[in-house]
């Protein structure tokens, strides 16, 4: 039986034993995944750090959501909140339904069942997302014990499996070794076959390949889009790099200061961005085929987090600022092509 | 593990032995002469050189240093002044009482530091965080000789349930092992948590939250692992002092142990008894180490394997 029919039939089982959808779930359509109005204080050295920001934000089921930002912009606390996964000391406003299911407001079972079978994630740093003490394939073969009840000897085959279909190279011999004896790109494809491992509904890939050689990237990206196609699950890939995103995503999701500042389908915002901040990161992306002298840089640095600016976050580094800016934070507003904007002035419009 | 690397540590641990060794030799020689402080003061001076040929100390120090490492190695300690019996036997009848008191004190510590450590870094903060804490920092600064009184006071004169001293019956033990065993539960509370705290904030950790593992195997399999290095560590200082015996307690318990007869014996200027219980304890200390040595190379993989190396 292959994985793709297994996923599906595993997928229904799921739905109707754990995550069967509520009523109030019908009217989300094709969402999988939608947060709603979210913030998230995180308490700081000087006061607390609000480091998402009334956010809104919908994933439809086998989409792949891009999110972009600089570092620091609150694109990790975002991703760990689905997962439920933020401190205990967070202040957290708003909701985050996933298949509708409150995410916040699941028991303790049903979120280590959310976190195992439905929703997985992969993060930044593949060598240190893997216990040094243990041996990779039990890695695997662990969350295939709990999670879908397996005996070690299946699991263990079943981690082979699933090595083999990240294309580890080698996959069986694999199974005894310690993370410390595969490289990065091997670490990433083993913690990508170990989110895998439950058919998920939806992988978070929080940089994913920000700690990766560039070739090796390529490789992690490529086979990240060929599973979502193989095994139809949807996937928020997170990334500060416009190209990692635009390479993979349907739909781009920009962030700024903790806020979604665009969001619109990829090409629309490759082509004809509208926020400020938007065509910076796209000019700010190092073209192969231009021979420049200076990069493209966007002036200033990003806003600070704990104060809560009284306008547009964006203001101080834009250069299409004026006096409403200062003074009147912009609304989020949807364009006539379904895109999502905030910004008072945005480009393409006066023109 | 690699053969390497088991070789390179018995080595170190037999190096470790030999400058114990020459130490010991070097001290009690350096310390003054041991031939005069055991006689008196007005002893003429052909019986302090009669003594001394004795006992072999006229020849050059070199001389003595090597005649003294021949007989050590042959297993001949030397003489105790007092009975004339081979020092090395005087020492060694005391063992079994030591290791009686070592082993069950190292139990209670083991029973009573290690889930409290892993409890408090767990629920940190919360009121058994603080708990614990507590008990580390009261239980470390209370000394042994003023709780083991303290014990004596209330099981054996307030509610005359165990004996005060001796080791006749397992009763005897029960005092002893909990003065030894909660001290170093103390610390070993406090090294518990804070490598477990470590380790709970490692990104990995976050990967085993992320994949709904039960927390029982989240702590014990995933953590727990990660965090035996510094307590074990710690556990191969406890038991080499364990084995040494307990000088304090021992003596508070009237305990006939290995402890208690280095305080009679240098008390009595036994040379020989106090070199012999120096070396064994050096021994028992490089051994617990050599042990901690090996159990480091099968906790973590990346010690002593050949592409890993010590790094993190």
């Amino acid at each position: 039986m292959s994985l793709i029919e297994l996923s599906f039939e595993e997928n229904g089982r799921v739905l109707r034993g754990i995550a069967a959808p509520t009523p109030s779930a019908t009217p989300y359509g094709n969402d999988l995944l939608r947060i709603e109005n979210f913030s998230v204080r995180l308490p700081g050295r000087h006061g607390p750090i609000h480091a998402v920001r009334g956010i809104s934000l919908s994933v439809r089921v086998g989409e792949c959501l891009g999110i972009v930002g600089e570092s620091g912009c609150g694109k990790s606390t975002l991703c760990s909140a689905v997962l439920s996964l933020l401190p205990d000391n967070a202040q957290i406003e708003g909701q985050i339904h996933f298949n509708g299911l409150d995410v916040q407001r699941l028991s303790s079972e049903k979120l280590a069942r959310l976190r195992g079978r439905e929703i997985a994630m992969i993060f930044q740093d593949p060598m240190g997302s893997l216990n040094p003490v243990r041996r990779v394939g039990t890695q695997i073969a662990d969350k295939l014990m709990v999670h879908k009840g397996l005996s070690r000897t299946t699991a263990l085959a079943e981690a082979v499996r699933l090595l083999d279909l990240v294309r580890m190279p080698a996959a069986r011999g694999r199974l005894n070794d310690y993370p410390h004896e595969l490289s990065g790109g091997m670490c990433q494809r083993t913690m990508i076959a170990m989110a895998l491992s439950c058919q998920p509904k939806l992988l978070i890939a929080d940089e994913p390949t920000t700690a990766l050689d560039v070739t090796i990237q390529a490789q992690i990206l490529t086979l990240l889009s060929d599973l979502r196609r193989e095994l139809g699950m949807a996937i928020i890939l997170v990334s500060h790099d416009l190209g990692v995103i635009a390479q993979t995503s349907d739909r781009i999701a920009v962030m700024y200061s903790g806020e979604i500042v665009e969001e619109a389908a990829t090409e629309t915002v490759l082509d004809r961005p509208r926020h400020p901040y938007t065509r910076g990161l796209i000019d700010a992306s190092p073209d192969i085929n231009r021979v420049a002298d200076t990069l493209v840089t966007i002036p200033g640095s990003v806003a600070s987090l704990s104060e809560a600016p009284v306008g547009c976050a964006f203001e101080p580094r834009c250069q299409a600022a004026q006096h409403k800016c200062r003074k009147v934070a912009p609304h989020r507003t949807t364009t006539s092509s379904g895109a999502v904007i905030a910004c008072h002035f945005p480009l393409g419009m006066s023109e | 593990m690699s053969a390497r690397f088991l070789i390179v540590r018995t080595l170190r641990a037999l190096l470790t032995l030999i400058l114990v060794v020459t130490f010991v030799f070097l001290m009690l020689r350096l310390a003054g002469d041991p031939i005069k402080m055991l006689l008196p003061e007005d002893t003429p001076a052909s019986v302090v050189e009669q003594y001394r040929a004795r006992w072999g100390m006229d020849a050059p120090i070199y001389v003595q240093y090597i005649r003294y490492v021949a007989s050590v190695l042959h297993g001949d300690f030397g003489m105790s002044f007092r009975d004339g019996r081979p020092a090395l036997q005087a020492v060694t009848e005391r063992i079994p009482a030591t290791l009686t008191l070592g082993f069950a004190g190292l139990a209670v510590a083991l029973l009573v530091g290690l889930p409290a450590g892993i409890a408090a870094a767990v629920m940190r903060n919360s009121i058994v965080d603080r708990s614990v804490i507590s008990f580390a920092v009261v239980g470390h600064s209370v000394p042994t000789f003023f709780f083991g009184i303290l014990l004596i006071m209330l099981f054996s004169m307030s509610l005359r349930w165990l004996p005060s001293s001796g080791s006749a019956t397992w009763a005897h033990l029960v005092m002893p092992a909990l003065t030894i065993g909660l001290w170093n539960a103390a610390t070993l509370a406090r090294f518990t948590r804070a490598s477990m705290l470590d380790v709970l904030s490692q990104a990995y950790m976050k990967t085993v939250l992320a994949n709904g593992l039960p927390s029982s195997w989240r702590i014990l399999r995933y953590a727990l692992p990660n965090a035996a290095i510094p307590i074990v560590t710690m556990l191969g200082l406890i038991v080499g002092q364990l084995l040494s015996g307990a000088v304090i307690v021992e003596t508070v318990f009237a305990w006939p142990g290995i402890g208690r007869l280095t305080v009679t014996a240098v008390a009595g200027r036994e040379v020989a008894v106090v070199q012999t219980i120096v070396f064994l304890s050096a021994l028992a200390m490089v051994m617990a180490n050599l042990l901690v040595d090996l159990i480091y190379g099968w906790l973590d993989p990346r010690i002593g394997s050949k592409t890993g190396g010590m790094s993190r």
